[in-house]
């Protein structure tokens, strides 16, 4: 028989409480951990969004490190009108420091995520600018000699002068440079009736630095003059290879008239270019020509006529510049010549058994520009008055020469340049601007704003190119205007080119 | 009988026979277009074929050949007088040549006051004779035939540098041959007036010995207007490693540092840094305020050579350094190197990792991580090797050229490794190679 009881008063009703209770645990249990989940989600997202943030910005700074080495200022785009690079925006400042550095700052933004990092990197200059006068293996300068520098993007030489002693000088500047010693002579001294020394007014005098290679050092002799730094360079300078455009010859020319002779081809070869006795070669540019054999005879002129453009010259197997010749220029502006010398061999040219050196320079007159000249030994007269850059394997710059180093041909496009080359790489804060502040997606923002961001490879703040190049029928042609509307596919050959912010 | 006697004699032609043929071959001059004046080099040619007959024919000879094939004649009988004794009679040529070229000096001297009175032909005969004592000079004699041959001029004459280079380089390279004779030099330099002291001294800096940069040292302050070129000459050795000076002759030179020419301090800034005197942290850094450039920026260039650290010229930051470093080596420094010798290995890492970033007392360190460098590939023995490159001190580079003669090929190249990082040379496989550099 069974027996029925009722549940004793007390406990009556409790299974429901019970189950209420465990029912609300596993719903707060469930809603801590979707909280949690959420949480984590979130984090992850947070985490995401930066990561990508910091993709963003090393993105801007490579599109500001090509900026750089196309000669632009490497800023791209700003926080009111960033540029787009996937799902983000970023922008990068870029600020001048001393050496030749730039830092460069990019801020990236993705979603709610921001990031900042900077780079420093050191801007490369012309390659052969930077030499300096340069000898490579030896570097001589001869007694009397004096040697300075201007910086032709300020003004002319004479207007940067003052008078010092007896000579106009800018009183700094000069820029020598070796992987050897470097050797400064004294003046030749003439003997008095005692047979002592009498007192010299004509010291050897460089208004500058002299730098040797590694661990060589500077010998200057008694009435010498350094007045910059004399430390040794921390490494080897290498001589950047000359690479000589291919072009077909038009053969041999040798000019005997006294009426000058114009060329104005944009591009030319000649496999031997003679100038006879009172003979004028003009090169008129923009121009480049290369040159198998060069030879200026006594008398014979030779003139760079660069006010339409620059004029490179190749020469590449032997170059003769007499003594009694002369080189003019008429812009006088070092930035617009270029004289590469690939010449090298040592052989008898004229039959006279004597070995003749792959390039002598005994010209009279001026010479504004670059002349380099990496595997062949130069002595530079004093008759020829320089002011530019001279770069050789051994350099001498003769007895009472003068040569004026060219600061502004650093940042000369002509001929050869390096690279920009990244020195540092650090974090920094993300600046503190109202698109970075605001936690909202930068697209959303801007488009709320009614603001575009721009693409990234038209987001660096210079539009206006000005180009000199040769295209690809041979022609020289100079483009001036908005880059985004020039066919860089027309282009054959640079001669030169710069940027602007409009 | 007959028969014999002309075997004798077709055996005595046969053994004349390549003579005469040489001499009919060598004396032969070349043949070539009339009116075309002979190279230097066949002028050369001819001299070795028919020697003159005096020092003073030679010497004229010579000046004929031109500068450079004379000179080059000469290196190339002064440096191996006797090469070549050929039957064909050359190495009897070669000597008799080899005797005129050292009788040349005394006898070109001596016709200076009797013959050679042409200015332009005297300069000549100048660089001639310093060529040739250049070449074979050895003895102090030498040396002072040097000093007259230099000295020979007369009133009006043009003293052209390129002789005075010559000069130097002549005497540097008698000394190099004996550094004994440095005695003797000190004394004509002693003796000597202020110009020909200027040119001796800048000889005894040319040789590139330790002895001239310590005889040098001695010299300075007796004759302020020389003080330059001693100090730019100080410290120019070949080798790997600085010239080591007593402490007197340091703070000598860190005196100058604070002298009133700026090319003066510019100049003593840059020896110290290629003495690698540690001693003159502190004053190098004050001269990076100088208010001469080129001081500024010698000393900077001095502070980066001795401390191998690269941070840039601001004196604030190198002086911060200075203090940290300074304060780190009292407080914690011997504490560290004592932890070298603990037998716990994670003690040991410790303190290998916390010494290898201590550049300003890179030597002590790294003579105290030296005797961790075993033969075996235990993890004190990379992590010395690593803290050793990472100071760049000189000093390791005994302890680790005997490395190379270890039995364990992977000792050798760790070994090969390290000097060729520490110094950035490339010497060789051989322990002798390396410790030649430290001479």
């Amino acid at each position: 028989m069974l027996i029925h009881r009722k549940a004793p008063r007390r406990v009556r009703g409790n299974a429901l409480v019970v189950s209420l209770v465990v029912v609300m645990m596993a719903a707060a249990m469930g809603a801590a951990m979707l909280q949690m989940q959420s949480g984590m989600t979130m984090r992850q997202k947070q985490s995401t969004n930066t990561k990508r943030a910091l993709y963003i910005a090393e993105a801007g700074l490579s599109e500001a490190y090509l900026a750089i080495a196309q000669g632009k200022s490497g800023n791209i785009g700003s926080a009111d009108l960033p540029a787009q690079f996937g799902d983000g925006v970023y922008w990068v400042e870029s600020h001048s420091m001393p050496d030749n550095k730039i830092a460069l700052i990019s801020n990236g933004l993705c979603g709610s995520g921001r990031f900042s990092a900077s780079i420093v990197i050191q801007k490369q200059v012309n390659t052969i600018a930077s030499l300096g006068m340069f000898g490579g293996t030896q570097m001589t300068v001869g007694g009397g000699a004096i040697l300075d520098g201007y910086d032709s993007t300020a003004g002319t030489y004479e207007s940067q002068t003052q008078t010092i002693g007896n000579i106009q000088t800018t009183g700094a500047g000069a820029a020598l440079n070796a992987n050897s010693d470097i050797t400064v002579q004294g003046p030749a001294v003439t003997l008095g009736p005692l047979r002592v020394p009498l007192p010299v007014t004509n010291s050897t005098r460089v208004y500058g630095d002299a730098h040797p290679g590694k661990d060589k050092s500077v010998s200057a002799q008694a009435n010498t003059s350094i007045t910059g730094s004399t430390s040794p360079n921390t490494k080897i300078l290498v001589l950047p290879e000359i690479q000589v455009p291919a072009m077909v010859s038009k053969g041999s020319l040798v000019l005997t008239s006294t009426t000058p002779v114009i060329i104005t081809n944009s591009e030319a070869r000649y496999d031997s270019l003679q100038v006879k006795a009172n003979a004028k070669l003009v090169l008129k540019g923009p121009q480049i020509i290369s040159i198998g054999t060069l030879q200026i005879e006594s008398t014979g002129k030779l003139e760079m006529d660069t006010a339409g453009g620059p004029v490179v010259i190749y020469v590449t197997d032997y170059l003769n510049l007499k003594s009694g010749s002369v080189l003019s220029s008429v812009s006088r502006d070092p930035k617009n010549v270029a004289l590469l010398v690939a010449a090298s061999v040592t052989m008898d040219r004229n039959g006279d058994g004597v070995a003749d050196p792959p390039v002598t320079v005994a010209s009279s007159g001026e010479f504004f520009g670059m002349f380099y000249a990496p595997y062949a030994n130069v002595l530079i007269p004093s008759t020829l008055r320089c002011y530019g850059t001279l770069a050789s394997q051994q350099l001498t710059i003769g007895a009472s020469a003068r040569a004026t180093f060219d600061k502004g041909l650093l940042s000369s496009s002509n001929t050869i340049k390096g690279l920009p080359s990244m020195m540092s790489w650090r974090i920094v804060e993300v600046p503190d601007v109202p698109i970075a502040r605001s936690l909202e997606d930068p697209i959303v923002r801007l488009k709320r704003m009614g603001v575009t961001p721009i693409a990234s490879a038209a987001a660096s703040v210079e539009k206006k190119l000005t180009i000199t190049y040769v295209d690809v029928s041979g022609a020289v042609r100079t483009f001036v205007g908005d880059a985004a509307s020039f066919n860089f596919s027309s282009v054959k050959r640079v001669i030169s080119q710069a940027w602007q912010v409009n | 009988m007959i028969r014999v006697a002309l075997i004798f004699v077709v055996i005595a032609l046969a053994a004349a026979a390549p003579h005469v043929y040489a001499q009919s071959v060598t004396s032969q001059p070349a043949s070539r277009p009339a009116g075309v004046p002979a190279t230097p080099a066949e002028r050369v040619e001819a001299l070795r074929a028919r020697p003159p007959a005096s020092a003073d024919e030679l010497a004229l000879s010579l000046l004929e050949a031109g500068e450079e094939a004379a000179s080059q004649m000469i290196q190339s009988i002064c440096k191996d007088p006797l090469r070549g004794a050929a039957r064909d009679g050359s190495g009897a040529r070669r000597n008799h040549l080899y005797q005129l070229l050292e009788k040349l000096p005394a006898s070109v001297l001596d016709g200076f006051s009797r013959k050679f009175t042409n200015p332009a032909q005297r300069t000549a005969l100048q660089a001639l004779v310093l060529d040739v004592l250049e070449w074979s000079g050895r003895t102090s004699g030498d040396v002072l035939i040097a000093i007259q041959i230099f000295g020979a001029r007369e009133p009006g004459d043009l003293e052209y540098p390129g002789l005075a280079t010559k000069f130097e380089t002549t005497v540097a390279a008698i000394l190099r041959r004996d550094m004994k004779l440095m005695e003797a030099v000190g004394k004509m330099i002693a003796k000597a007036d202020l110009n020909l002291q200027f040119n001796l001294l800048a000889a005894v800096g040319a040789t590139r010995t330790r002895a001239g940069s310590r005889y040098l040292c001695e010299q300075l302050g007796r004759a302020p207007v020389l003080d330059g070129l001693i100090l730019q000459n100080i410290g120019r050795v070949r080798g790997l490693v600085p010239v080591a000076l007593s402490d007197a002759d340091l703070l000598k030179i860190r005196g100058y540092l604070n002298s009133h020419e700026p090319e003066i301090r510019r100049e003593a800034a840059l020896t110290l840094g290629r003495l690698e005197d540690f001693e003159a942290v502190p004053t190098l850094i004050d001269a990076l305020d100088d208010s001469h450039r080129g001081a500024r920026e010698n000393a900077y260039w001095a502070l980066r050579k001795i401390s191998k650290v690269q941070f840039r010229p601001d004196s604030a930051r190198w002086r911060a350094w200075y203090e940290s470093e300074k304060h780190w080596w009292e407080s914690a420094g011997r504490a560290r190197l004592s932890q070298l010798n603990s037998a716990e290995e994670p003690k040991v890492i410790e303190a290998i990792k916390d010494l290898a970033g201590r550049k300003l007392y890179r030597n002590e360190i790294t003579e105290a991580l030296l005797p961790l460098i075993t033969n075996d590939r235990s993890t004190i023995t990379t992590v010395a090797y690593a803290a050793i490159v990472s100071l760049q001190s000189n000093r390791a580079i005994p302890g680790l050229a005997a490395k190379l003669e270890s039995g364990d090929e992977a000792s050798r190249r760790r070994a090969i490794e390290a000097l060729a990082a520490i110094t950035g040379e490339s010497c060789g496989e051989h322990r002798e190679d390396w410790l030649r550099q430290l001479e």
